[in-house]
């Protein structure tokens, strides 16, 4: 009810541009800000950490099989007495690498095409809409498990098969974003004023649209490496001696009767960065689109 | 109505030819042949087999058999069983079918609660107890949470089997730790929709007129506002479906996920289709339904589109 | 006894940490059968002065800090701000009807007409289903929809903007209020209907007897159509009287720049005055002449630092005392 609660909003101060007033809604979001730090901690972890390790991921040795937590091992050992710290941060690795390559080839993807439908608009638009329509009641899980297990199993594959489950909701935000701007009224007038459709683009509909992409790419990267996670458990995904988050944890589900530390560090790992990659989207989503806002 | 129904039931249509049309294609597409992964076979033996599953017409002719068969009810043999497909089909689908009701009560109990709650207390903490719990909920995928259920109820506590699919008390872990994580995303989006229209001013309206708050809720609010819910069980009901290939993987149960993946990973050509077409068959369904469900409750939708 | 008689009622809402005056000690009477126009800007507290009184806004935020809102009833007179939430919710609707800016939202585009015309009478009147939908195509074919009938059984966006405000007015004359507040009916409707609706309006209700209490902003609306005529300026009064002279000789410079905002015959090829600037932030309430805020405005120093008060000037007639000076139509026109 707008209408009665009386304006109390004041104006935002002259000269704060739209991503200095996002930023410092961030800032204020502390759960956002924590998931941030946290981020950058565990990335750090993994990238760095098997350097500093002094184990390699796949270093086998028959005489420590199965050992608990410890000083030498903090995460213990698995079933090739392999130090599990390191393959827990190899994993890291590839799940964060996973998520974020993937995202990238969803982003390509989806901006484009969502762009592309927006700007067309008309017939044209709507057609490639309902073809998105169409992919998205498809069970695209289900082509991904036999993609990976009749073409083998490969790295680049698994790119591609997330890749194209993944950009269909990015280019839904995007189209429906461009439509919405090309009617508005400084975007018509710019269209009014003669300006070419590149500098419209440019000046105009991708600034705007940028906030709604760096959202929903950043709550992208939680969903593919939940993908890919799943799929490795089923033992699809990255193949051994290379652990990954999934794999690792599908083997801890196997030993939880004996080494429970083997399911719960993989999974704790797992499941924090899933929280901090959501907390963060949704921080920015609160910051970048105050619109969307249901708060 | 009647052009909006037709419109949706030759877009299933479409979702569901083309969804069994591309797995075909990629089993033809699959490189080797079906039967030589473990042992090499003579190449009489081979064309033998070939003929005897009808390998040896074009892919064309094979596509359009599929087809007939399908529409006489029969799936075909399998290539790694002595069982039909049909027979499989039957014994696994059932517990599948079981499982992924018992899980979507879950998750509808569960989220639609928590999620009406949540909006009717927005930013006071019930809503931020919900909203917690949905986030965990969130970040914690069956494959984690399966695990840690077994290790919990199973192998701390001795309270509940943690694997099989004999006498009820089987069904309790796997429908939960299935259904768990659809209610916590059911639980946000019924909330997202009840906020939207609880800011409505119509709701003002239905106030201005004396109503008392228990009409105006179940009357004006509900409707709309459990929307998007509804909408979201299409997706959800796919997402039960992948679920349940983890789930039937991890406690053992003999359904259809856990065959299917099986049957990919034995290039059991015959079987994945034949469990493709029953996943496509269900979900077009669902989505149908789902699609009726939401042109019953939002008239703009069916007079827009028609 | 006048039907409604409303003596300093303060409405505030508390939003984060700080208070908004919305609503500053606003008395005034309401005689049966009476039509009051309410006038301001946007953000002056006309919608939440009434909102208050039918006790609408969310609370919290807003809250409802002082005074008292008496309502004539068969059963004696009634506090309004006093009722308990079941006592309130039995004037809502019966003894006081409202009607809102935006007939695209206001009502439920879920439910048939059908639903929502009747359900009011059933809660009130306790009449049964078929009753209730006699009497509502009765309502509909009075506000002229044709084909009523059958058209009930549609859903609003069926229905123009037009024809929704129309269903709304029906839909609240239904359950026959002794009073109905119009908060800006016309607003969002294209000029072209604005008239029609508010003379069927005018009419239905002077049928009917009941009072109304219409907010707008167009001091055109108020001229025509109302006897008396309230100006609100940052939560208060500023002048209240009838409308007649008001608007021939308006005394408070408020009063005096929102007439000659309005286009006129009279003033033809002339430019239109528009006072600079907003309505002030009611976060800290304006100790004196809440006009003294408004860039461009001078003079009034009496009135800098107490609150002026209501002085009566004709029958019926009383003006806020002020001092500002409005700053001049070359001025206005520069800024």
């Amino acid at each position: 009810m707008p209408e009665q609660v009386p304006p109390t909003e004041k104006l935002p101060p002259p000269g704060r541009s739209y991503w200095g007033d996002a930023w410092s809604r961030l800032a204020r979001n502390r759960l956002a800000l924590i998931s941030l730090w946290v981020l950058v901690g565990i990335t750090l972890f993994c990238v760095v950490g098997p350097w500093l390790r002094g184990y390699g991921f796949n270093d086998q040795d028959y005489a420590r099989v199965f050992a608990d937590p410890s000083g030498a091992f903090p995460f213990g050992t698995d079933d090739l007495g392999r130090d599990q710290m390191v393959r827990i941060m190899v994993g890291g690795r590839v799940s964060l690498g996973i998520g974020l390559t993937a995202t990238a080839v969803t982003l390509i993807i989806g901006v484009l095409y969502g762009a592309v439908a927006g700007y067309a608009g008309g017939r044209l638009g709507a057609l490639m809409m309902r073809l998105v329509d169409v992919l998205y009641a498809m069970p695209f899980t289900i082509f991904v498990i036999m993609l990976l297990t009749f073409f083998g199993r490969n790295m680049w594959l698994l790119f591609v098969a997330i890749g194209a489950v993944e950009w269909l909701t990015m280019a839904r935000m995007v189209y429906g974003q461009v439509r919405s701007l090309k009617e508005r009224d400084f975007v018509l007038a710019a269209r009014m004023l003669g300006q070419p459709w590149y500098r419209i683009v440019w000046r105009h509909l991708l600034p705007n649209v940028l906030g709604v992409i760096v959202v929903y790419a950043t709550l992208t990267v939680p969903s593919v490496i939940l993908l890919e996670s799943f799929l490795s458990f089923l033992g699809l995904g990255v193949q051994a001696p290379r652990p990954s988050w999934g794999s690792l944890i599908k083997f801890g589900a196997d030993q939880m009767t004996t080494s429970p530390h083997l399911l719960i560090i993989p999974a704790l790992f797992f499941s924090v960065t899933l929280f901090c990659l959501n907390f963060l989207g949704d921080g920015l989503r609160d910051a970048l689109d105050p619109q969307s806002r249901r708060d | 109505m009647g052009r909006y129904l037709l419109k949706r039931l030759l877009q299933a249509v479409v979702v569901w030819w083309a969804t069994i049309t591309i797995a075909f294609v990629m089993l033809k597409l699959t490189p080797g042949d079906p039967f030589s992964t473990e042992r090499a076979l003579s190449p009489q033996v081979l064309a033998q087999l070939e003929a005897h599953y009808g390998l040896d017409q074009p892919a064309w002719v094979q596509y359009l058999r599929y087809f007939e068969g399908l529409f006489h009810g029969d799936f075909g043999p399998s290539y790694t069983s002595t069982r039909s497909v049909n027979e499989i089909l039957g014994q696994t689908l059932p517990v599948s079918l079981e499982l992924g009701a018992w899980a979507l009560l879950v998750a509808l109990a569960i989220g639609l609660g928590a999620g009406t709650a949540a909006a009717l207390k927005h930013n006071r903490w019930p809503d931020y107890t919900v909203m917690s719990f949905a986030m965990l909920g969130i970040c914690l995928p069956t494959f984690v949470l399966g695990p840690i259920f077994q290790l919990l109820f199973g192998v701390q506590w001795r309270l509940l089997p943690v694997s099989g699919w004999f006498a009820a008390d089987h069904r309790i872990l796997p429908a939960i730790t299935l259904g768990l994580v659809y209610g916590a995303i059911i639980a946000r989006v019924t909330r997202g929709g009840m906020l939207e229209v609880l800011s409505q001013d119509f709701l003002k309206t239905a106030r201005a007129k004396g109503l008392p708050p228990m009409e105006i809720l179940l009357r004006h609010t509900l409707r709309g506002g459990l929307l998007p819910t509804v909408s979201y069980l299409g997706p959800a009901i796919a997402g039960i479906v992948s679920g349940s290939f983890v789930i039937e993987t991890i406690f053992q149960i003999p359904g259809l996920g856990r065959q299917f993946v099986q049957a990919a990973l034995n290039r059991d050509l015959t079987l994945v289709l034949g469990t493709v077409t029953v996943y496509a068959t269900l979900i077009t369904l669902a989505n149908l339904l789902v699609d009726l469900a939401v042109a019953w409750l939002d008239p703009r939708v069916r007079s827009h589109h028609a | 006894m006048p039907l409604l008689d409303v003596q300093g009622l303060t409405t505030r809402f508390a939003m984060r940490g700080e208070t908004v005056h919305a609503v500053e000690d606003v008395s005034f009477v309401l005689e049966e059968g009476e039509v009051l126009g309410v006038v301001g800007e946007s953000g002056s507290g006309k919608s939440v002065m009434a909102s208050s009184l039918l006790r609408l806004l969310p609370m919290p935020p807003a809250q409802i800090a002082a005074g008292q809102a008496l309502l004539q009833t068969e059963s004696g007179p009634l506090d309004l701000l006093q009722l308990s939430e079941r006592e309130i919710r039995r004037v809502r609707g019966r003894e006081i009807g409202m009607i809102f800016q935006d007939p695209m939202t206001s009502l439920n585009p879920y439910l048939r007409l059908s639903t929502q015309l009747t359900e009011g009478l059933r809660r009130h009147y306790g009449l049964s289903k078929r009753a209730a939908i006699e009497q509502a195509i009765e309502a509909l074919e009075r506000v002229g929809i044709s084909d009523a009938a059958k058209r009930i059984h549609s859903h609003p966006h069926e229905f123009s903007g037009g024809m929704r405000q129309r269903v709304m007015i029906a839909m609240m004359l239904l359950l026959q209020p002794r009073l109905l507040i119009a908060d800006e009916p016309t607003t969002a409707l294209d000029v072209t209907v604005q008239r029609q609706i508010l003379d069927q309006l005018g009419a239905l209700c002077r049928d009917a007897r009941t009072a109304v209490l219409l907010i707008t902003h167009d001091l055109g609306v108020v001229a025509q159509r109302c006897h008396r005529v309230m100006v609100m300026y940052a939560g208060q009064v500023m002048e209240i009287g009838p409308s007649q002279v008001i608007c021939e000789a308006p005394r408070h410079p408020y009063t005096q720049a929102l007439l000659r905002a309005r286009p006129s015959a009279s003033l033809r090829g002339q430019p239109l005055y528009a006072l600079p600037g907003n309505p002030p932030d009611l976060r800290e309430p304006p100790v004196g002449d809440p006009l003294l805020l408004r860039p461009g405005v001078t003079g009034g120093d009496r009135w800098r630092t107490e609150r002026p008060p209501l002085e009566q000037v004709g029958a019926g007639h009383w003006v806020r005392a002020s001092e500002a000076v409005l700053p001049a139509w070359e001025e206005v026109r520069d800024a």
